[in-house]
């Protein structure tokens, strides 16, 4: 999986980010992406292939491992990673619109210095700051579905050594046993601990911006 | 090695704020555990699942066995130890970027206020300017000739926390390392565990290349241990050094406020002058503005100001870094700014030539003064 495509996109949105969205965003690739990568991708790699059935029976035990993973650990990962990413495109979108706006007056005779106009970091206000927290918000929604599809589909956060499988074609009960449970186990807990971690740092930044605007009103009052 | 690009793009960035001994710790990081892991030890456990076998039929055993055996295996185990260990730098980083974002905003207040002075007329421009810039002199951490930030005060402290999180890490993990799997890789282990029937042989794979690299990466473990060690009694020798040659060639001609540029010979790269006569006199896009009209006694000023930035440290022997030149304008104008920070001799006739008058101004950019 390539993920640096998704680097490139973030990095430019990550200048008009505030502190804490800049902290994210490390977490994100470096305790997430990066883990995925480098990590968690080996300890699932054969996990089809070590899934072992004790049964001779032809296709029992590809039947078992379709009912057990439904969707792979890895699988939902990206999906999750690339989901919590996406909202951030809201944001690069509304600086690219501004952007093409002023180019468009500077074309219709304004004096705007080109140059600095590629550089310039917007400041969160307006209508972006109503696109940015809309983004967070987004983001946070997605991190708990995620953690709850996960949390539904696999019966809690522990991958079992042994499971039992009666789905036909198997001829009874048969016993199949998962390759790696507790490494398993302990790399979903830890790709969880992570999402909590940026679920808190996504709610901080929300509280921030929305008490950043407050206070500004406040003022503006007296 | 492309996957580790993430974070190795990040430790880029440290590795050019950090210190001599933190550069080396770095360059052991990138090229002694990331590499090889990436590189040599991945390799090495390609098959440790696939080649691990067990004397017996029975299904379900093997996996169990390797399982029990292995609850994590040693390169996801190295994985999250570079990882850990890296993370303190990062949050170190993290707060050095802040301080160079305070001190861009800095500046561009002091432009503002330059720019809308420069509208009302230069009466008040002098006191304004001083008064900005005593309030942001605690502040400043960047040194803009050489383009590196100076560790000290809050950033300092950070640094040194981060070194010591880095070490309890590092701790942690060859204790770990040693409490899950000791130190050698057995070619034989027996296990019984369900569904195996009985205690049943299991027979590692490759296991003499997996010791000679978990002795490899042990080693490199403990080396980057001793550098952290080294790079804190580095920092904590040097700030007990200072204290005591501060509070003995304490001077009484040292104005309130400008603690941090009290004459210290062994800063090494600390050539300011004082502070708030710094920030009077400098505007932020570099370019020398003089608050007196005569342009002779500016001209003046601007060459011992360049000269004095260098070897400020070398006047320590009682004189301060102080920046004296012939002006023909009345001090008055001058002393208004900083009236209680300057001493009477500021403002004397002689001009003195400062040692360094050949020497380049060019800052040294490879290491951070402490």
């Amino acid at each position: 999986m390539d993920w640096g495509t998704l680097q490139v996109v973030l990095g430019g949105v990550n200048k008009h980010s505030t502190s804490i969205g800049k902290i994210w965003l490390t977490v994100l690739f470096i305790f997430r992406i990066m883990i995925l990568v480098v990590a968690a991708e080996r300890v699932w790699g054969d996990e089809q292939q070590d899934f072992v059935c004790n049964t001779l029976q032809p296709g029992c035990r590809n039947v078992c491992y379709d009912h057990f993973f439904p969707i792979s650990h890895i699988r939902l990962w990206a999906l999750q990673l690339i989901f919590v990413s996406t909202p951030a495109l809201l944001v690069a979108m509304h600086v690219a619109y501004t952007r093409h706006e002023k180019k468009r007056r500077f074309r219709n005779g304004e004096k705007i210095d080109i140059e600095e106009l590629k550089n310039q970091r917007l400041h969160i206000r307006g209508p972006l700051w109503w696109t940015y927290t809309s983004s967070i918000f987004f983001r946070i929604i997605f991190e708990a579905v995620f953690m709850y599809i996960f949390y539904y589909m696999y019966d809690g956060y522990q991958m079992p050594r042994l499971v039992k499988c009666d789905a036909w074609p198997c001829p009874n009960t048969v016993d199949c046993f998962v390759s790696r449970p507790t490494e398993k186990t302990t790399f979903t807990i830890f790709m969880l601990a992570v999402s909590g971690i940026c679920m808190m740092l996504n709610l901080a930044e929300l509280c921030y911006l929305v008490i950043k605007v407050c206070t500004k009103e406040s003022g503006k009052a007296a | 090695m492309g996957e580790w690009s993430f974070l190795g793009d990040f430790l880029e960035k440290v590795h050019k704020h950090s210190t001599v001994v933190g550069k080396v710790w770095l360059t052991v990081l990138f090229i002694f555990r990331m590499l090889v892991l990436g590189t040599a030890a991945e390799s090495s456990w390609g098959d440790e699942q696939s080649d691990f076998m067990c004397d017996t039929q029975q299904p379900g055993c093997e996996n169990v066995c390797y399982d029990k055996a292995f609850p994590i295996s040693h390169v996801r185990f190295w994985v999250l130890q570079i990882i850990f260990v890296s993370t303190p730098s990062l949050v170190y980083m993290g707060h050095a970027m802040h301080t160079v974002r305070m001190e861009e905003k800095r500046k561009m207040k002091e432009a503002e206020i330059e720019a809308r002075e420069n509208k009302n007329g230069g009466d008040t421009y002098y006191q304004q300017k001083c008064s900005v810039a005593e309030k942001e002199t605690k502040l400043s951490g960047w040194d803009e000739a050489g383009g590196q930030i100076i560790l000290r005060g809050s950033l300092l402290n950070t640094y040194v926390y981060s070194i010591l999180i880095r070490t309890a890490m590092e701790v942690a993990f060859i204790v770990g390392q040693y409490v899950l799997y000791g130190i050698f890789l057995e070619t034989l282990y027996i296990c019984q565990r369900a569904p195996c029937p009985h205690p049943v042989n299991c027979y590692v794979s490759r296991p003499t290349e997996k010791n000679v690299f978990i002795v490899f990466m042990l080693a490199v473990a403990v080396l980057s241990l001793f550098l952290s060690l080294a790079e804190l009694y580095h920092l904590g020798w040097k700030k007990a050094k200072e204290r005591c040659s501060r509070s003995y060639k304490a001077s009484p001609n040292t104005a309130p406020g400008r603690l941090e540029s009290a004459p210290q010979a062994d800063r090494a790269q600390m050539y300011t002058p004082p502070p708030d006569f710094n920030q009077c006199l400098s505007s932020p896009n570099g370019k020398f503005i003089s608050p007196f009209s005569n342009k002779m006694a500016s001209q003046q000023n601007t060459a011992n100001f360049a000269t004095e930035r260098v070897h400020g440290q070398e006047d320590a022997a009682g004189e301060g870094p102080f920046i004296k030149s012939s002006y023909v304008e009345s001090p008055e104008v001058a002393s208004e700014c900083a009236a209680p920070a300057f001493p009477e001799n500021y403002f004397n006739e002689k001009r003195r030539l400062s040692k360094a008058s050949r020497a380049s101004s060019k800052a040294r950019s490879d290491d951070l003064s402490v």
